[in-house]
C-alpha cells in the first residue's frame, strides 16, 4: 500500500496495553509477548527486592506472568494492569519463598554482585546512594524487608500485607516502623 | 534497632509521620508546624521516598538489560500452554466445528496483515440455535497515523469477509469496524505508545 511500511504485527508492540490485553484474552500470545517485554523488567526488580535474591526472582517472575495469563480474563481495567501485576508477583513470591525456606535457605546475594552494571543516566553520586539504599534493605530481617517492599513498592495496604505474608496487622505496622526506622537511621550518615 | 527514636516534645511515631506526608492528615499540622524533630523526621521521609522511587526505576533498567533472553523462554512455555478455548458457539455452514478462539484468531491474522491495521478486541455473534444462519462481526481497529480511515476501513471489510468465508465457513451477515486508536509508528519500540487520537469513530455496513 505505501511502500518500505511492513505490515502488520510488528505494529503490535506499539499498542496500549488496554488493546493489548483485550487480545491476550482473546487469547493471542503474540500480544501477551508485547506485555510481557514491556511490564517483565518491572515484575522481576520487584521480585528480586521482595526476595532479596536473584535465582529467586527469576523462578518468581516466571511464576507471577504465568499466572497473569491464567488470569487475565479476570482483570477489569487494564489501565491498572501494572499494579494487577505486582499484586499478583506479591502473592507468588512470597508463596514460593515460604516453600523454599522450608528447605535450607539459598544463597542469599550480597548486594551488588549481580547486574551491577551502572544503570544509564545515573551520576556517580546518585548510584552511591541507590547502591547504600540497596545494602540498607538487604541488612533488615526478612520479614521487616518484605514488609518494607510490599509497601513502598508494591503499593499494598496493611490489610493486604497481612494477607500476603499471613501475620497480623499489628505486625505489619510494627516490622514497618522498625523497617522505616532503620533506613532513616542508615540514611542520615551518607548525606 | 527495634525502638522508634523519642525526644523532648517528641509526640509521634515515624508512621504516624509518614501517614500525614500520604495523607496530609489534618490533626498533625499544627504540631508538625512548629515541632523541629518532626519537621526533621519528615524531611527524611521524603528523601526516603524519593530515593526508594529512584531505586525501584534503576532496579527496572537494570532488568531490562537482562531480561530480554529469559523472557523470551518464559513465553515460550505459554505457547504450547493455550488458554482453555471457548467450544463452539457459533453457527457454521461445513461440517467441521469451529472452535471460536480458531475464528477470533483467523481475524486478527488477516487484519493484522491490512497495512496500517491492527486488530483489537473482536467478537463474533451468532444464533446458536439455527445452524446455518449468518453472523456478526464486531471488530476494533488500531490504525497507524496516515492511513485513510474510510480505506483502512473498507481494505479490511473485503479482506476479512474473504478469510471468514473461506477459511472459516462461515455465513457473515455483517462486518461492524470500530476505530479505537491511531498511532503513530515509531521504530524498534517496546514501550507503551504515547500520543493517540481519543474519539472512537464507528462504521457499519453490510459486506
Ligand atoms: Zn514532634
Amino acid at each position: 500500500m505505501d511502500g518500505p511500511e511492513a505490515p502488520g504485527s510488528s505494529d503490535l508492540a506499539q499498542q496500549t496495553d488496554v488493546l493489548l490485553v483485550e487480545r491476550a484474552i482473546d487469547g493471542d500470545v503474540d500480544a501477551f509477548e508485547v506485555l510481557v517485554r514491556r511490564h517483565g523488567p518491572m515484575v522481576y526488580a520487584y521480585a528480586r527486592r521482595l526476595a532479596g535474591a536473584a535465582v529467586d526472582a527469576e523462578d518468581i517472575t516466571q511464576e507471577a506472568l504465568l499466572q497473569a495469563w491464567r488470569q487475565l480474563p479476570t482483570l477489569r481495567d487494564a489501565v491498572a494492569l501494572r499494579g494487577w501485576l505486582l499484586s499478583i508477583t506479591s502473592h507468588c513470591g512470597i508463596d514460593l519463598l515460604r516453600r523454599r525456606r522450608t528447605t535450607p535457605t539459598p544463597k542469599d546475594l550480597e548486594p551488588g554482585t549481580v547486574d551491577d552494571s551502572p544503570a544509564p543516566e545515573s551520576s556517580a553520586i546518585e548510584a552511591c546512594l541507590l547502591e547504600a539504599l540497596s545494602e540498607a534493605l538487604h541488612r533488615l530481617p526478612e520479614q521487616q524487608r518484605q514488609c518494607w517492599v510490599l509497601r513502598e513498592i508494591g503499593g499494598h495496604s496493611y490489610q493486604e500485607i497481612a494477607e500476603i505474608l499471613t501475620i497480623s496487622i499489628h505486625s505489619v505496622r510494627g516490622n514497618l516502623s522498625r523497617a522505616r526506622a532503620a533506613l532513616l537511621r542508615e540514611m542520615e550518615a551518607w548525606q | 534497632m527495634t525502638s522508634v527514636p523519642t525526644h523532648p516534645g517528641y509526640r509521634h511515631s515515624l508512621e504516624d509521620l509518614n501517614e500525614y506526608l500520604r495523607t496530609g492528615e489534618p490533626n498533625l499540622e499544627p504540631h508538625v508546624r512548629n515541632c523541629p524533630r518532626c519537621r526533621s523526621s519528615l524531611q527524611g521521609l521524603r528523601r526516603l521516598d524519593s530515593l526508594t522511587d529512584r531505586l525501584a526505576q534503576d532496579d527496572i533498567c537494570r532488568a531490562e538489560s537482562v531480561g530480554a533472553l529469559w523472557l523470551g523462554r518464559l513465553v515460550a512455555r505459554l505457547r504450547v500452554e493455550p488458554r482453555a478455548q471457548e467450544p463452539l458457539s457459533i453457527p457454521v455452514k461445513g461440517p467441521t466445528p469451529t472452535a471460536e478462539g480458531f475464528v477470533l484468531a483467523l481475524i486478527r491474522s488477516t487484519g493484522d496483515s491490512v497495512a496500517g491495521v491492527t486488530i483489537g478486541r473482536c467478537q463474533v455473534q451468532g444464533d446458536r440455535e439455527t445452524p446455518s444462519s449468518g453472523v456478526r462481526v464486531q471488530v476494533n481497529l488500531s490504525a497507524r497515523w496516515g492511513h485513510p480511515l474510510p480505506d483502512l476501513v473498507h481494505a479490511l471489510r473485503d479482506r476479512l469477509f474473504d478469510a471468514l468465508t473461506r477459511h472459516a465457513a462461515l455465513d457473515v451477515d455483517g462486518i461492524d469496524i470500530t476505530v479505537t486508536d491511531v498511532y503513530v509508528p515509531r521504530p524498534q519500540s517496546t514501550g507503551p505508545p504515547g500520543q493517540r487520537t481519543g474519539a472512537a469513530r464507528r462504521d457499519q455496513s453490510a459486506p
